[in-house]
């Protein structure tokens, strides 16, 4: 059965700026310490078929997919090979503009559908990517942050 | 980079015949130019797919990635085109126009560039292309227009 997980923040920056941090996968490595290699095999600026290889406890995990990239409003992204434990991964990024007393921040909405080989690990894999989905956004805020400074 | 739209018109259900470009299996029955269509991932959304067709004689491989944005039509971009592409995206759907439903095929296409060639020659090349490419597709669209039950 699929199910979704979905986290959110708000980030002081602009769609356009938070949007294009997500877009860009050169900056995934700066941005989280975990992301030893991200690259665009295929980019035509709405499109992108990526791979990403990530450090899972001192293991190499190669993630390979794609995003769909809708500018400034939405991304959304597919893996063709799920995670190990998985039979499906993919999910997206909305970015939702936020007028507040700081000026124009970005409510970015994180979610992921997916769906387990063992239907009984669903509620700790559930909580396991909430978790990753939040370290992801507050890596992104700091680092989009840190720019703007 | 060259546009074409190619329409047939439907007279049949057309969510069935969506479906049927969906399918691997219903273009390998279907088209007799497909060789081969591989479907490595297919999740009802995002497909993967390794294509190898016959181009006028010739066998071409490309790697295709399809995604269902709309019930009624398929995007798809090629993060390894066939050759002499260096560039090929485009979607099918279906269109209603006058109370009519029609069958659309559009592409994008760019060729990869030849050492030596004038942009004169490319421009000519990709003209012939396009223009072999349309009659490739006012033969296709025929063959999704009907129910195969």
């Amino acid at each position: 059965m699929q199910k979704t997980t979905t986290v959110e923040r708000l980030i002081q920056a602009s769609p356009e700026q938070v949007y294009e941090a997500y877009w860009k996968l050169g900056e995934w490595p700066l941005v989280l310490p975990n992301i030893l290699e991200a690259r665009a095999d295929y980019d035509d600026d709405v499109h992108q078929y990526f791979t990403m290889v990530a450090d899972k406890g001192g293991q190499r995990e190669t993630v390979r997919g794609v995003r769909i990239g809708t500018p400034y409003r939405k991304l959304e992204m597919c893996q063709f090979q799920a995670p190990p434990g998985f039979l499906l991964m993919r999910g997206e990024w909305r970015f939702e503009p936020v007028e507040n007393g700081s000026g124009l921040g970005t409510k970015v909405i994180a979610e992921r559908i997916f769906a387990m080989e063992d239907a009984s690990g669903e509620a700790a894999a559930a909580s396991m990517l909430s978790a990753l989905l939040a370290e992801n956004l507050l890596a992104f805020d700091k680092y989009l942050t840190g720019k703007l400074e | 980079m060259r546009e074409l739209s190619v329409r047939h018109a439907l007279s049949v259900d057309p969510v069935g015949v969506i479906d049927a470009i969906w399918s691997g299996a219903e273009w390998n029955s279907r088209w007799e130019a497909i060789r081969l269509f591989r479907v490595g991932y297919d999740d009802g959304l995002h497909q993967i797919a390794e294509i190898t067709l016959d181009w006028y004689g010739a066998l071409v491989r490309m790697k295709v990635v399809r995604f269902r944005t709309r019930p009624l039509c398929i995007e798809f971009f090629c993060p390894r085109p066939p050759h002499p592409l260096a560039h090929q995206s485009g979607s099918w759907s279906v269109e209603n126009k006058d109370g009519k439903s029609f069958l659309v095929a559009t592409r994008r296409i760019a060729l990869a560039e030849t050492p030596s060639e004038s942009e004169g020659e490319r421009e000519l090349r990709l003209t012939n292309y396009a223009d072999r490419l349309s009659e490739r597709l006012s033969l296709i669209l025929p063959r999704f227009s009907y129910s195969s039950e």
